[in-house]
């Protein structure tokens, strides 16, 4: 059991590892608050709040606000729908407003005393509406595939990895499926009880084309609480 | 002294033999593909009387029927399954007469929430109701009489992790009969 927590361990530095070829990145900060009402024992509401710092942590990047509903389908698998509205910043300052909905389908397993969890997520994204001749004529689709592993350390603590790979369905006008951009996150949760968790964790966003490609190194902490 | 040892081999053995004369478990009979079973008890010396069970299975290993003979008398009672694989009818007979019937119901996870007796008549009476909360715990269960008067009031409080630490019983009026509390502690 200790050789399993050492090797976790062990992969959660080598996750950290990453940062030494960041050469080329920006250091950001995500902070996230969600909030999940359980409405029944298989149907939640949910609100996030999520706020990202870039250019070093010095200024908003991103600010927005999800909400939306999750459902268990069975014990092991999830479906959610949200939309999200978000501002990201712009050169002058400005904010470019986003409108996104998403559906996610997860399914989670128990292997080695470890969970598991493969997430799809189908993403439309409409940008600058009324400020844009795109506005609600044009959207960015996204296939986002996640994979998730954890592993519980003891009640409260336990860490995590995962990487995400974003796959474009439609954006630009052209349709790929190869995926343009991976994040990979090691992280540790701390459970305080069921209903709350914080989490802390070092993401790498990365795309995967490009000569010298712009890398951010993010930390990130985000609060559950589930009502 | 010595005997001890003997009487307590005698006594685990008699548990075992008891153990498998015992009717089949639901993972035995799918395994062994029982289809039906019959068990016969007569006993030589004092009691000339024969008591026989029989038990129908289906494929999965569910029993179907279960019926137990005394002399002249034979009692019987038939389950229904869902598509889900749960209980949700129990039919009981004497002598092939249907006497009454048992109605289950289930949330959509697969939890048990009501037990209704319905007579030969067409009547029926709740006889257990259970409430689960949001987080698919247990929290209340209430058990009826023949009349559909409240008997019994079992009440579930649990700790912010999620485990029990209280569970109370109640009669028909709301006096306390029984009160289990659970502490915790924790690393």
């Amino acid at each position: 059991m200790n050789f399993i927590r050492q090797l976790f361990l062990l992969a959660c530095i080598l996750g950290f590892n990453e940062n030494l070829h960041c050469q080329f990145q920006d250091a950001g900060l995500w902070m996230n608050l969600n909030v999940e009402k359980k409405l029944t024992e298989n149907l939640s509401l949910q609100l996030n709040q999520f706020v990202r710092l870039d250019e070093n942590c010095s200024e908003i990047g991103t600010w927005g606000s999800e909400v939306g509903f999750n459902r268990l389908i069975t014990k092991k698998s999830k479906f959610a729908v949200m939309y999200r509205l978000m501002g990201r910043r712009r050169n002058d300052l400005s904010y470019s407003f986003r409108h996104r909905f998403f559906a996610d389908i997860s399914r989670q397993s128990q292997w080695l005393g470890m969970t598991f969890q493969a997430r799809v997520r189908w993403q439309m994204q409409y940008r600058d509406v009324n400020s844009s001749l795109n506005g609600w004529n044009y959207a960015e689709k996204y296939i986002r595939t996640l994979f998730f592993a954890s592993k519980r350390i003891t009640y409260h603590w336990s860490a995590f990895a995962m990487a995400e790979l974003f796959s474009p369905v439609l954006i630009a006008g052209k349709t790929s499926f190869a995926p343009d951009r991976t994040m990979r996150y090691v992280g540790l949760n701390f459970r305080h009880n069921r209903h709350s968790e914080i989490i802390l964790y070092y993401l790498i966003n990365r795309p995967v084309y490009g000569i010298n490609p712009r890398t951010d190194c993010i930390t990130g902490i985000r609060w559950d609480l589930t009502l | 002294m010595k005997f001890l040892p003997a009487k307590f081999f005698l006594l685990i053995l008699s548990c075992f033999v008891a153990q498998q004369s015992s009717s089949q478990s639901e993972n035995e009979a799918r395994r062994s593909g029982i289809k039906s079973s019959t068990t016969t008890i007569s006993n030589a010396d004092s009691d000339p009387k024969k008591r026989t069970t029989s038990r129908v299975f289906d494929k999965k290993g569910r029993e179907l029927e279960v019926c137990e003979q005394f002399s002249s008398q034979k009692e019987c009672y038939r389950s229904e399954y869902s598509r889900k694989g749960l209980l949700t009818k129990e039919h009981f007979f004497v002598n092939d007469s249907l006497q009454f019937s048992l109605h289950y119901s289930y949330s959509g996870s697969g939890r048990p929430l009501k037990k209704i007796r319905v007579g030969h008549a067409g009547d029926s009476v709740l006889v257990e109701e259970t409430h689960w909360n949001a987080w698919g715990d247990k929290s209340e269960e209430l058990q009826f009489d023949k009349t559909g008067q409240l008997k019994k009031k079992i009440i579930y409080l649990y700790n912010k992790r999620g485990l029990l630490i209280s569970r109370k019983t109640e009669d028909g009026n709301g006096r306390l009969i029984q009160e289990k509390s659970v502490d915790y502690e924790f690393h």
